[in-house]
């Protein structure tokens, strides 16, 4: 008789799991690399925190457009010049159930911005923090700082008790271990939260579904597999083995776009991609010429005009980049179009002020070229050789690996050296000036070493950082940019375009910040 | 014959030393972590910080001297990149890797010595020669088309087999094995054609080559002579005495397999030694690097050593010197 009256029901539960199976949809997104750990706060890596964004939250985020919303932060008011008040939204739970409260922000600040964390660097500029009460607490900074919320958008927040419970108080110490226990266990608020993790091979998350907020992206789970080869990483999206593929190889869109089921979503980047040098030394090692040339002004405009950068754009990025004349990518904020005017591509008058300059048979210059750092990056090196040589310039071409060159680099071992920048996490003028800009310093300019070094527009950066008010700002920024241009401080390329490659099925977006704010997606 | 395994240890503990020696000097070239590790925002002062916590702002002899006041305890330090200690790390990947070339071994073998023999044995048929240009095609094609071209053959047009990873993997204690799942096992097909290309070539081309030596010497002579059979003849005779430079070519290809086998786990992201080593030189995970190239001499060495102590068991001659 019991067994009678349950059978139907077993056999409706069964249908109703067979439904869910059915209806669940999976993305399945492969990526060149894993994630270091499930760390917000072990290092400054944009690409661990574009997929950690996911699991955890800051006070404020980025939404599909790049701007600023509240999270977990309801709103805040600036007190004074140097005091910030946060009031905290309540009722939001980390995925274990606990409660999110004014605790778990002092130990994440703590955790994160305490010396010694890889991690300090960006929430240097705040002196102290305070609690109110459970849900409010108070910023004091050490000085008046503009690009506060830009900073917290990428600066998560942890769980006091969970993180202390399995030892991970504080970030991996590498020279101790301590803290190792977040490569496989994550604890957030965010929209997705983590179920497995067997790093280097796959990290599945599974909605959250106690989320705090609508839930407007439509996923059950997101599985997420590295693959490192170009090639292997293709065909698992060909094959139909994944879903989606960031940063799809410029080789392969074609293959891509052609398949049936398939599509490639572009974006503009935020990364501009241009050549830094040499400005203060005396010698230029390996030229062949008494002094400096790259000292000149002239040299360096006469290297720019030289450069046919729509020609680059046409054979080898295919299209998929854009010529800029400054820095500042059209989607950063404080953009401004009238000096987005590049020098014009000539070669003769280039030849002409490299004479006028003192060079009229050219020089040899050393350049060095990262290997896979960015899009096409050795092509654009070898194509900007045979475009110096039509003026004199023989290049001489030095290509390195992607470490040899993040270290080489600030320690200011490279003469001429293509670089890009997008300003990441704090989407802002000021932190592409204060790395590229500044005339180097212990804290500023570190990827400028003997640059560009300007009294003026390291004045300017400063203040930039300084100052709230949006049309002081934009005049700042136009200057430091103008004085940039016009004295040709960076050789200008462009700026490159994101190629992200899935099925028909996957509607993503694609932010120039190269984040994949999987809350957005949906999948039919 | 004590002081000779003694000396021989001794001798095994130098190649390590030499190896994990002559692994910091390389890292001088390498670049550093500290980038990879601190993100590109990080400040001169941030880097330089972190530098000398690491110890990599000492010379590379003082770094070598660190590792092996560490390596001495059984520290080998935490992976930069996975931030799990060293040993953990390569004992987790060493499944993978010995699966996959041990799979390939057999598969080499049980394809490579059928081969040589018929080729020993008619050397001017048609067969023979169709066999010796595949053989040839087998041992010049670089391993990554192989592997590419099966995954779009398989993965991309006919969708049969996964182009990426082990598949579905059962732990027995510390040990991860792909052999006892459907998934596991499809995983390692691709994988294993790809290492075992190149063998099964060179597995016929040994066979073939020492056969038809031995096929020329008296013994085979006197057996034909004896009215053995010709099924025999070969394959109790001749083949068996073919083997021994089979047997010891494909032990070190094993070895060198078992280290180095990068190609091959890059393109099919298998999870497993060669991928690991690959993504920590491009990291420039510096412990990963240096007790994996010393535990690699140790392995070379050790089979080395057992080698040389067979030979000692077998040649009683060896053993009065």
């Amino acid at each position: 008789m019991i067994r009678s009256l349950l059978k139907p029901l077993i056999l409706a539960a069964s249908i109703a799991a067979f439904g869910a199976t059915a209806d669940a949809k999976t993305l399945r997104f492969a990526e060149s690399q894993d994630i270091a750990s499930m760390d917000p706060h072990a290092g400054r890596d944009d690409f661990a925190l574009s997929l950690l964004c996911n699991v955890y939250e800051g006070l404020v985020r980025w939404n599909a457009d790049l701007k600023l919303e509240p999270a977990l932060a309801e709103s805040w008011e600036i007190i004074s010049d140097t005091e910030w008040k946060f009031n905290l939204r309540k009722n939001v739970k980390f995925h274990n159930g606990n409660t999110f409260n004014a605790d778990d922000v002092i130990f994440s600040y703590h955790r994160a911005g305490d010396p010694g964390s890889p991690f300090a660097g960006l929430l240097e500029p705040i002196a102290e923090i305070t609690k109110v009460d459970d849900y409010t607490v108070i910023f004091k900074v050490k000085r008046k700082y503009a690009l506060l919320l830009n900073d917290f958008a990428g600066w998560y927040i942890m769980d006091k008790e969970f993180q202390e419970s399995i030892g991970a108080g504080k970030p991996l110490d590498l020279s101790s271990n301590a803290g190792g226990a977040m490569q496989t266990q994550a604890n957030g608020t965010g929209p997705f939260k983590l179920v497995e993790r067997q790093p280097d091979v796959k990290t599945v998350l599974a909605v959250n579904p106690d989320w705090w907020d609508e839930r407007k992206h439509n996923l059950d789970e997101i599985v997420y597999t590295p693959i490192a080869n170009n090639a292997t990483r293709v065909a698992a999206l060909l094959s139909g083995e994944v879903d989606f593929i960031r940063n799809a190889p410029p080789q392969d869109l074609a293959r891509i776009e052609g398949t049936s089921g398939m599509k490639v979503m572009r974006g503009p980047h935020l990364r501009t991609i241009f050549y830094g040098m040499n400005q203060q030394g005396d010698t230029l090692k390996g030229s062949g010429v008494e002094g400096n040339p790259l000292k000149k002004v002239e040299v360096r405009k006469a290297i720019a005009m030289s450069i046919d950068v729509e020609g680059i754009k046409r054979s080898i990025m295919r299209g998929n980049s854009n010529p800029v004349a400054t820095q500042l990518a059209p989607q950063m904020p404080y953009y401004d179009a009238a000096l987005d005017v590049r020098f014009p591509y000539d070669p003769d008058g280039a030849k002409a002020l490299l004479t006028q300059a003192g060079y009229p048979d050219g020089f040899t210059l050393p350049i060095t070229c990262p290997a896979g750092s960015f899009i096409n990056d050795e092509q654009i090196c070898q194509a900007t050789a045979g475009m110096l040589a039509k003026i004199g310039i023989k290049a001489q071409l030095n290509m390195v690996t992607p470490v040899q060159y993040d270290t080489g680099l600030p320690a200011g071992e490279f003469d001429f050296y293509m670089l890009g920048w997008a300003g990441l996490p704090t989407i802002d003028p000021y932190n592409i000036f204060s790395a590229t800009v500044h005339s180097p310093t212990e804290k500023l300019g570190a990827w400028n070493p003997k640059g560009y070094s300007n009294a003026r527009v390291d004045e300017l950066i400063i203040k930039i950082g300084e100052e709230t008010d949006q049309a002081k700002r934009q005049e700042m920024i136009s200057e430091v940019v103008k004085t940039q241009r016009d004295e040709v401080g960076k050789i200008m390329l462009h700026q490159q375009f994101l190629t992200w490659g899935m099925t028909d099925k996957v509607n993503a977006i694609v932010p120039g910040d190269e984040y994949t704010r999987f809350w957005y997606y949906t999948m039919n | 014959m004590f002081s000779l395994i003694l000396r021989r240890l001794g001798s095994v503990l130098l190649v390590m030393l030499v190896v994990a020696g002559l692994s910091f000097l390389i890292f001088n070239y390498l670049g550093d972590p500290v980038n990879n590790i601190l993100g590109v925002n990080a400040t001169i002062e941030e880097r330089e910080e972190l530098r000398r916590t690491l110890g990599l702002d000492q010379p590379s002899h003082i770094q070598f001297w660190h590792f092996l006041q560490r390596a001495v305890a059984g520290d080998f330090g935490i992976s930069y990149r996975n931030r799990i200690p060293v040993i953990e790390l390569i004992l987790s990947r060493l499944p993978a890797t010995v699966e996959l070339v041990f799979c390939a071994t057999i598969v080499a073998l049980s394809i490579g010595i059928p081969m040589g023999v018929y080729c020993a044995l008619r050397p001017k048929g048609l067969i023979s020669r169709i066999l010796q240009m595949i053989s040839l095609v087998g041992i010049s094609i670089p391993q990554f088309l192989i592997g590419m071209l099966l995954i779009l053959i398989f993965s991309v047009e006919l969708r049969w087999l996964s182009a990426f990873g082990r598949g579905e993997v059962v732990q027995l204690g510390w040990w991860s094995t792909g052999l006892l799942t459907h998934s596991g096992r499809m995983a390692l097909i691709m994988p294993v054609i790809t290492l075992a290309v190149f063998q099964i070539s060179m597995i016929m081309r040994l066979v073939q080559g020492e056969m038809q030596e031995v096929m020329r010497a008296d013994f085979i002579k006197f057996a034909r002579a004896r009215g053995l059979t010709d099924r025999s003849v070969h394959l109790r005779h001749a083949l068996r005495n073919s083997l021994l430079p089979v047997v010891t070519v494909v032990g070190m290809q094993i070895g060198s397999l078992i280290a180095f086998a990068i190609v091959c786990e890059a393109v099919f992201q298998w999870p497993g030694l060669g991928l690991l080593i690959l993504q920590a030189i491009e990291f420039a995970d510096f412990p990963v690097m240096a007790a994996y190239l010393a535990l690699v001499g140790f392995g070379f060495a050790m089979i080395n050593l057992t080698v040389d102590m067979t030979y000692l068991f077998i040649d009683p001659r060896m053993r009065r010197k």
